[in-house]
């Protein structure tokens, strides 16, 4: 796996360290020997991994390891081959009450580059159910630094712009479930801090994160576990706990290694 | 749905010079039957419908092929499907936004079509409203899933059309006979089966209104 060139800006409030309460909060979204295959080829197998209510999880692994699909499974954007998704511990027979939960940023910006920043967001709210949408809109614009390029269309946004703005749209609704694939791309040290610092408050306010990330100072600053994922295989699941980035680093290594 | 409808309207808007494609291409077609056929005014009763309808749901195609459009720039759909809204109500919002494309294109060139053919379009107005709403509905239902389906195929323009004008063929004939009867007039040797053509109508809009909800929601979940 690559480095990050950047460091990721420090956590400001410090990230919320992982405790034995933590570990015992109650899970959102479970995901019980989930298993996806595209024809033959078989993306996720046997994959189990618990979201709890103020905890962090971040999912590291190789280009093609299938984070990007575990990703979509839970949130309820495909359906998987085998196994299941709960979610407060009920199975996922409603969909509708997952996706509710769930905020998801993807590799792109999902959003209509034709609209304006303010009518994107607000198109959203609308969506989510969000009574009041252009006074939300306006409230996440001012959040993620975005208020003075409200009327802009967000085809005229660069690529930090318009992640600030995928980030924005993903935490409209303020879900419980924050399912995140590399969200600091594109963005500069001030975007990444401004992430950091919702994420962490977002953690405290109680949501579960699952950030894939190729970067092994995040979990560390936001996450409590680390998952990492080889070949559509979850091949180790544990505590960040009294880890730098240096130990998590060999560790990723060892595992993918073995994983070969 | 509203809000998808409303968006969808607006970006349609924003992307007014698409409308006029179909249009003009709808009524190229027409102008070309009425030059290579030269028909009389009892050919134009006999022919024209058909050359309406044809020129319509190929226009019509035109426009779906690009339903989709606005979200696979930047993957807005996979925002739009992350949504809490139910699938069938994502799908029948744009399939109402379809329909309302087409039904402005078809507002637009039906007069221009009757006068271009020399036909009489008021007393029959109501009546043909009824038959375009029931062809529009069930070609842009059908149009939105085919037009989902080939919306990543490489080759779309040329994909939908071969999967959507064989699969509204029923609704084509069926409209193409409605409006020859009302064109006839309740005087027309076959006026008494005008309810057969508009039943099959409603028929096909109902049975491919649900296969089409059911296949779509499948979909996109694979």
């Amino acid at each position: 796996m690559a480095h990050a060139p950047a460091p990721v800006p420090p956590l400001r409030p410090a990230a919320p360290a992982p405790s034995p309460a933590a570990t015992a909060h109650v899970a959102l979204l479970e995901l019980e020997r989930v298993g996806k295959a595209f024809g033959r080829r078989v993306a996720l197998r046997d994959v189990s991994l618990v979201l709890r209510r103020g905890c962090g999880i971040a999912l590291l692994g190789p280009n093609g390891a299938g984070k990007t699909t575990l990703l979509r499974v839970a949130a309820g954007l495909m359906a998987p081959t085998s196994g299941r998704l709960v979610v407060d511990g009920s199975p996922r027979a409603a969909a509708v009450r997952l996706r509710r939960k769930v905020g998801y940023v993807g590799h792109q910006g999902l959003l209509y580059d034709t609209l304006t920043a303010r009518q994107n967001l607000a198109f959203f709210a609308r969506l989510y159910g969000a009574g009041g949408a252009e006074r939300r809109s306006r409230e996440m614009l001012r959040r993620f630094g975005l208020e003075r390029h409200a009327e802009r269309r967000v085809a005229s946004f660069s690529r930090g712009m318009r992640q600030r703005l995928a980030l924005a749209r993903a935490l409209l609704h303020a879900p419980d479930i924050l399912l995140l694939d590399e969200p600091y791309t594109g963005l500069d040290a001030e975007g990444a801090q401004l992430l950091n610092r919702e994420l962490a408050g977002l953690l405290e306010n109680g949501a579960a994160l699952l950030l894939a990330t190729h970067r092994f100072e995040v979990p560390l600053a936001l996450a409590a576990d680390v998952a990492v994922l080889a070949g559509g295989e979850l091949r180790h699941a544990g505590p960040t706990t009294g880890m730098g980035a240096h130990d998590l680093a060999s560790l990723y290594d060892r595992v993918v290694a073995c994983s070969r | 749905m509203l809000a998808l409808i409303a968006k969808d309207l607006l970006l349609e808007w924003r992307h007014k010079e698409q409308l006029a494609a179909p249009a003009v291409f709808a009524l190229l077609a027409a102008t070309l039957f009425v030059f290579a056929v030269d028909p009389t005014p009892a050919e134009l009763t006999r022919l024209g419908p058909g050359a309406l309808w044809v020129s319509f749901l190929f226009a019509g195609t035109l426009g779906l092929g690009k339903v989709f459009a606005p979200e696979e720039r930047d993957d807005a759909l996979t925002a739009l499907l992350l949504a809490p809204v139910d699938r069938t109500a994502l799908f029948l919002a744009k399939a109402a936004s379809a329909a309302l494309f087409m039904g402005f294109m078809e507002a637009l060139m039906t007069p221009v079509f009757f006068a271009l053919f020399d036909l009489p379009l008021l007393p029959i107005l109501g009546r043909f409203v009824l038959v375009a709403g029931l062809a529009t509905a069930g070609f842009s239902l059908l149009g939105t899933l085919l037009g989902f389906l080939t919306s990543r195929a490489s080759a779309r323009e040329l994909l939908l059309p071969i999967l959507a004008l064989p699969l509204t063929l029923p609704l084509l004939i069926a409209a193409a006979k409605a409006t020859r009867i009302l064109l006839e007039g309740p005087a027309g040797p076959r006026f008494a089966d005008l309810h057969l053509w508009l039943t099959l109508m409603l028929a096909f809009d109902v049975v491919f209104g649900v296969l089409c909800c059911w296949g779509f929601e499948r979909v996109v979940e694979e």
